[in-house]
């Protein structure tokens, strides 16, 4: 790790880290879980910031997070269900602002959410959306249908003016 | 407001999350030079394995306890592993019932049909699975996935198990038949126990349901998707909790865990030596005593003493492997799975993995991240 990239790394860490944290907490529900992911996910962009510093470190950030994110729920379902504990984290909303669509996210399940998030927010393909999250064309494409109207049953489309 | 101004609209706390990081890289790779010391920039790797490991054993306060055996790392190389690419099946392909197989070398998911599969037979021809009424599976309310399972073929490679809402299906591969089972619930998982009898469960509970394939007949079991039943008829329980729990009821503590991959798999156990998916920070088995730093920092392949629970090797995921799978034996070697990106596609470079030197030997490239290894190419 050389100095001179440590300059670069953290001056482009610091321009996005808000952006990274947001992101993060639209798809988590919670600021520290937030901030877990993606400050874990800043340690491994700097340990191989001579290669990404040349390609595409802001997709590599949200690869990396969103499938941390997808393995600890996963992972987390099964744990919760052996101990039968609330299946569903709950979303808090309580320290935003009432933002109709934040609080329309928080109705979708995780992995709606974490669809429409890569699609709608991320500009993401389905087939890149598939990938991040490990499974098919298919279930994206569903998923999708799905929380979109869901939202719209709410008067919210996530797409509008776009 | 749509998503995409959302995201810089939401009122966040102000972040300092940026703040230390580089330095905090810069000790991971210390740490790794400490581990790795000696090896020269390759797989043999000195790593403390506390005596915490131990069953019983108590972490002390205090420097940590000296190296007192030896993991072998296993760096990825994701671009050595792109050898001997399958071609993709043909939708085209021959429905099986019409040409069915003498063994299946393998069986990927169809990537436009969850509902679907190609089996690859061992004369290098690809068949369409044709069982009529197979619905994609259900991993929880709302997301499915393919129905091919790592632990989906017989040991002859001649049946297919496929878990369906409310039963299990078992395609006779030699012949294209297909019969179904009523189980209770809807399993997501299988796996065959012995020649007659096949474990179903759902995906995340810790124990399934056994089916009698003889007369359909169904039972529970102490077993889930964890277990692995081995050929002298003992059993392996290992997920992400952490300990190795045998059926003759020794309870094994290790500081590895079995909790990552895309869906519950049993470990392969063969030769005292226990392999698994390694969850790093699987928030049910926080590390007892001072761990191999690379279990910590790391997901991946692991190796562990069947007896004792120390790690005996570890492969990382790395940047470029999503996910891994376990797929099976090739002699007394482990056949792996590593899935990653090529071209947006998701993939399985099959490999098998000599634990004890740390070698990768490459096997196949496949066109689909849902696959059953069977008498393989």
């Amino acid at each position: 790790m050389r100095a001179p990239d440590r300059a670069s790394f953290e001056e482009w860490a610091r321009a996005r880290q808000q952006h990274l944290v947001r992101s993060a907490y639209l798809l988590t529900g919670d600021f520290q879980r937030a901030e877990d992911l993606v400050q874990e996910a800043l340690i491994r962009a700097a340990l191989q910031w001579d290669r990404l510093r040349e390609g595409n470190p802001d997709a590599w950030m949200r690869t990396v997070v969103y499938r941390e994110h997808v393995s600890w729920w996963r992972r987390r379902r099964r744990e919760v269900l052996v101990d039968e504990v609330p299946e569903e984290a709950s979303y808090d909303t309580s320290s935003l602002p009432a933002g109709d669509l934040v609080a329309a996210l928080a109705t979708l399940t995780w992995n709606q959410r974490a669809v429409v998030l890569l699609r709608f927010a991320e500009d993401l393909s389905v087939a890149e959306t598939a990938a991040v999250l490990g499974v098919s064309d298919g279930t994206v494409k569903r998923q999708t249908s799905v929380a979109l109207a869901h939202l719209r049953a709410l008067d919210l489309d996530p797409v509008e003016d776009r | 407001m749509n998503l995409r101004e959302l995201i810089d609209e939401v009122d966040v706390p102000a972040t300092r999350v940026a703040e230390g990081t580089w330095e905090r890289a810069r000790g991971r790779v210390r740490r790794r030079r400490w581990v790795t010391a000696g090896a020269a920039g390759l797989a043999v790797a000195a790593v403390a394995v506390a005596a915490s490991v131990l069953p019983g054993s108590e972490r002390a306060d205090g420097p940590a306890d000296p190296p007192s055996t030896e993991m072998v790392i296993t760096p990825p190389d994701w671009d050595a592993l792109a050898v001997n690419r399958v071609r993709a099946p043909s939708p085209d392909a021959e429905p099986l019932s019409e040409n069915p197989v003498r063994h299946a070398a393998l069986v990927v998911a169809d990537p436009d049909d969850e509902a679907g599969a190609y089996v690859l037979g061992d004369d290098g021809d690809w068949r369409h699975l044709d069982v009529d009424g197979l619905v994609p599976v259900g991993v929880d309310e709302v997301f499915t996935t393919p129905v091919v399972r790592a632990t989906g073929l017989d040991d002859g490679a001649t049946r297919l198990a496929i878990p369906q809402p409310g039963g299990l299906v078992v395609v006779d591969l030699t012949s294209g038949d297909a019969e179904r089972y009523d189980v209770p619930g809807s399993p997501s998982y299988v796996s065959w126990l012995d020649d007659s009898h096949v474990l179903v469960a759902d995906g995340r509970a810790p124990t399934g349901t056994v089916v009698d394939l003889a007369d359909g007949s169904t039972a529970r079991s102490p077993y889930g998707p964890s277990t692995r039943v081995l050929a002298d008829g003992s059993a392996l329980t290992w997920d992400g909790r952490g300990p190795l729990e045998w059926s003759d009821g020794r309870i094994v503590t290790t500081p590895a865990n079995n909790a990552a991959g895309y869906y519950p798999q049993p470990p392969l156990a063969r030769d005292g030596v226990v392999i698994g998916q390694h969850q790093r920070n699987s928030v049910r088995n926080p590390t007892p005593g001072n761990p191999p730093a690379a279990l910590s920092e790391g997901s991946g392949l692991v190796a562990v003493d069947g007896d004792t629970g120390a790690p005996v090797a570890f492969l990382p995921l790395g940047d470029d492997i999503a996910a891994t799978s376990l797929l099976g034996w090739a002699g007394d070697l482990p056949v792996v799975g590593l899935v990653g990106l090529e071209d947006d596609v998701l993939q399985t470079r099959v490999a098998t993995w000599d634990y004890t030197s740390g070698e990768l030997y490459p096997l196949a490239v496949l066109p689909s991240s849902w696959v059953a290894w069977g008498v393989g190419l």
